[in-house]
């Protein structure tokens, strides 16, 4: 094997890797990154067994074959060399000899065949769906996804499709069980047929999320129980998550609550004003509302009490209700408009946080009992 | 702090520990005279030996021996069920001496304390030696047992200097004294050390305490974690560890265990048990103010095999008949249907202040809600009627069927009034 490949396009493609090969594993492979030089291409594959990630870049190949070498190291060697071209030669015993201007490494590493299989996409069908649409409903989500190894069907968000032929319809879920988030997004090209919504698991949904930073050419697909992300030069595998969702729909209060409309920004620094005293003991926010004025109290016993109030549209009785303050805070700021509504349920009933404006999203939060 | 060996000043402080000597052996010969001197053990309900009088040590009976064998060992040896109302009777009272010298007394377990009494010299007109000696005579001449006592300038060394004369002895490690008696202490001895340390320090040639305390401080920092360097500070008499008198309210865990005998497979009986200790913890939680985030549940074979599981809360809670079901669960998962068991125990663990309750979407809150009123109900019940007037049906069965004999009683407890 031996190839030429651009350094700065080479060091972005082992970077793009980093998130997914094994910091600690018990299969030394894992920790290894699948080169392989064919067809002009060199291809970069990383697994973990859970999420595979293959991408291919440009390269002057003068002679195919493939390795496996250490992710963490070769992307430190590549990154502290210096100049345009980074010459690749694999010699007996599996060493590999990277060369740049007067500087050469000689890496040890493992042969190509020990490699676990990346599953191949030919079968894939795919459906595409634009990078900013599937990041913005992964980012108006992914914050209520659950943290508990107890748990495994909420540590991931729940994708979830509709079509009537004409509009077709993406749906995002995640909850930690305190709130849950859902995110709703249409495209023109249609979307995958789904008997039920697919569990994709935090760890693959934050590369899927990365790969949509960069690219907006983007298309999915379901095969084998994997999501498949692909790019122009990249296909991301993530396991799903074999469980059933909860029923979210029943949480989703059917009675409206108590209606208050306000000002998106203004609200959000209250409350960032309010978690500046809060702590893991003590995160509640005290909401107290009364026509066209809400005042929020937080109290700690270690650190001291913020108040504020915010004008608000409301002409109802007088309410108050508590919530922990960072619940409130992740809600308000999915929201991608000014004005927000918050429809808050009386008697220890959940409270929906919406925009004013649309049905792309809503936040369900359960009151705290201060 | 220097490498100069150990504190140059007599008294920066004035540590004294007060340990029990076979605290409930001596308890039971204090409310019996007639046994006084005699073999004598406690815990016959256990099924082993939990307290072993001195006389009874001397025939070699100690502490986690199997009644079976203790009888072998010696055959007029005294079996008592262990009677922890009059134990924490006189723990209480031991206490209670303790602070007629200074309020500075943390009860540290139920027949250890730890008092400080610096700057006390010139209040009670004595010396810190005379102090410590007056503390355990008092107690001695109240109480009718015997204690340990150690004087000294640290936590750590005034444990050391209590165990040094055991019974009913007086140790004073001033700080000048410290080294004469570190040297002959294996390191495996000094309270916070255990046998992992004891044997990583083994490899890096360290034996004696007086070794350990002489390790550079960079060593210590670097090859021992946290607490490791806390104690090497304490040997070496700089006190980094407080005698704290408050009552203690912040537990990481609560946990409730109780033994029966003789040990039963009898499903019904386990969870009557389970569910009791469920019910103890969760009242002294309730009573902390704290609710559990985790539950852990375990069984002890009749072989001492302890087989246990754990489940998360949605929600922290502290209402035996919210978490009744989990325990089931719980329960069920560890035991296995014909292994006779001679215990069973509740953990509640990754406790958190139950102040404000954060409900789960999932969740009933109104229902949640009026089961916290029915306990803090019962709380207020038993007060006035005594611990568990109200309780879970699961846990009726202690109540028919006594709480851990169900042997016939000894003849001792048939006369107890």
């Amino acid at each position: 094997m031996e190839f030429k490949v651009n350094r700065n396009i080479f060091l972005d493609g082992i970077q793009k890797t980093l998130g997914i090969v094994e910091k600690k594993t018990t299969t030394p492979i894992l920790n290894n990154v699948l080169l392989k030089a064919e067809a002009s291409k060199i291809k970069i594959i990383a697994t973990d067994r859970e999420i595979s990630l293959i991408s291919d870049y440009e390269a002057d190949i003068a002679e195919n074959g493939e390795i496996t070498l250490s992710a963490k190291k070769l992307f430190e060697m590549v990154r502290e060399i210096q100049g345009d071209t980074v010459h690749f030669t694999k010699s007996a015993n599996n060493i590999v000899k990277v060369t740049c201007q007067r500087a050469t490494y000689k890496i040890p590493g493992l042969p190509a065949d020990d490699f676990p299989s990346v599953a191949d996409s030919q079968q894939v069908e795919f459906f595409n769906i634009p990078g900013s649409v599937l990041k913005e409903l992964i980012s108006k989500t992914s914050f209520a996804m659950a943290f508990d190894e107890s748990r495994k069907n909420l540590n991931g968000v729940l994708l979830e499709t509709s079509s009537d032929g004409k509009n077709h319809i993406w749906r995002m879920v995640a909850t930690d069980g305190h709130r849950l988030a859902v995110a709703r997004a249409q495209t023109a090209d249609p979307c995958p047929e789904m008997a039920k919504g697919i569990i994709i698991p935090r760890k693959g949904l934050m590369e899927v999320k990365k790969l949509t930073d960069v690219h907006e050419n983007v298309s999915v697909g379901i095969h084998k129980n994997m999501f498949v992300v692909k790019t122009e030069n990249t296909i991301l595998k993530v396991n799903l998550v074999d469980a059933d969702y909860p029923d979210y729909k029943r949480v989703i209060p059917a009675e409206k609550g108590v209606s208050v409309t306000l000002d998106k920004e203004l609200f959000l620094h209250a409350l960032r004003r309010m978690n500046v005293v809060s702590s893991e003991r003590y995160s509640g926010v005290i909401i107290s509302i009364a026509p066209d004025k809400m005042t929020l109290n937080s109290t700690n016993l270690d650190v001291g009490e913020a108040t504020e109030e915010i004008d608000i549209t409301y002409s109802g009785e007088e309410m108050e209700v508590g919530f922990n303050v960072n619940y409130v805070i992740d809600a308000v700021s999915a929201i991608s408009i000014d004005r927000v509504v918050m429809e808050v349920g009386v008697g220890l009933k959940p409270t929906l946080i919406k925009p004013a404006e649309g049905d792309n999203y809503l936040c369900i939060v359960m009151p705290l009992k201060i | 702090m220097s490498d100069l060996i150990f504190s140059l000043v007599s008294w920066p402080r004035a540590i004294v520990h007060i340990d029990g000597d076979a605290f409930f052996t001596s308890c039971e010969e204090a409310v019996h005279p007639e046994l006084r001197g005699k073999p004598l053990i406690t815990g016959g309900e256990r099924g082993i030996v939990a307290c072993a009088s001195y006389a009874a040590k001397r025939l070699g009976v100690k502490r986690g021996v199997p009644l079976s064998d203790a009888r072998k060992m010696c055959p007029d040896l005294i079996i008592l069920p262990s009677d922890y109302e009059t134990y924490s009777l006189f723990s209480r009272r031991m206490f209670a001496v303790m602070r007629r010298f200074t309020p500075d007394v943390e009860e540290y377990s139920i027949d250890e304390a730890f008092s400080d009494i610096t700057g006390m010299r010139r209040a009670l007109k004595a010396s810190y030696e005379d102090i410590a000696l007056r503390m355990k005579t008092e107690i001695e001449r109240d109480l009718g047992i015997t204690v340990s006592a150690g004087l000294s300038i640290t936590k750590v060394l005034a444990k050391t200097a209590s165990k040094h004369q055991k019974p009913a002895g007086i140790t004073v490690i001033a700080g000048r004294d410290i080294a004469r008696y570190l040297q002959d202490l294996p390191v495996g001895s000094i309270w916070g050390i255990g046998p992992a340390t004891t044997s990583y320090l083994a490899k890096l040639g360290i034996r004696t305490a007086l070794a350990f305390a002489q390790m550079p401080e960079t060593t210590v920092r670097e090859k021992l974690t946290k607490p490791g360097v806390e104690i090497w500070q304490e040997l070496r008499g700089k006190s980094v560890y407080p005698v704290t008198s408050e009552e203690k309210s912040a537990y990481a865990s609560i946990s409730k265990t109780k033994t029966f005998s003789p040990p039963t497979s009898d499903a019904d009986y386990l969870f009557a048990q389970l569910a009791r200790n469920l019910e103890s913890a969760c009242l002294k939680a309730r009573h902390y103010g704290l609710a559990p985030r985790k539950i852990v549940v375990f069984l002890k074979s009749r072989r001492f095999e302890t087989a246990g599981s754990e489940a998360a809360l949605s929600r922290p809670c502290a209402c035996p008949l919210e978490v009744s079901g989990v325990i089931r669960k719980l329960f069920n998962a560890c035991r296995r249907p014909h292994e006779l068991y001679r215990a069973t125990g509740v953990i509640l663990a990754d406790l958190i202040a139950d102040e404000c309750i954060q409900y789960s979407l999932f969740d009933d809150p109104v229902q949640a809600g009026k089961i916290r009123d029915v306990y803090a109900a019962a709380d207020g019940l038993a007060e006035k009627f005594g611990k568990h007037t109200v309780h879970l049906g699961a846990s009726h069965l202690m109540e028919k069927m006594g709480d851990g004999r169900r042997e016939t009683p000894a003849v001792r407890e048939q006369t107890k009034t």
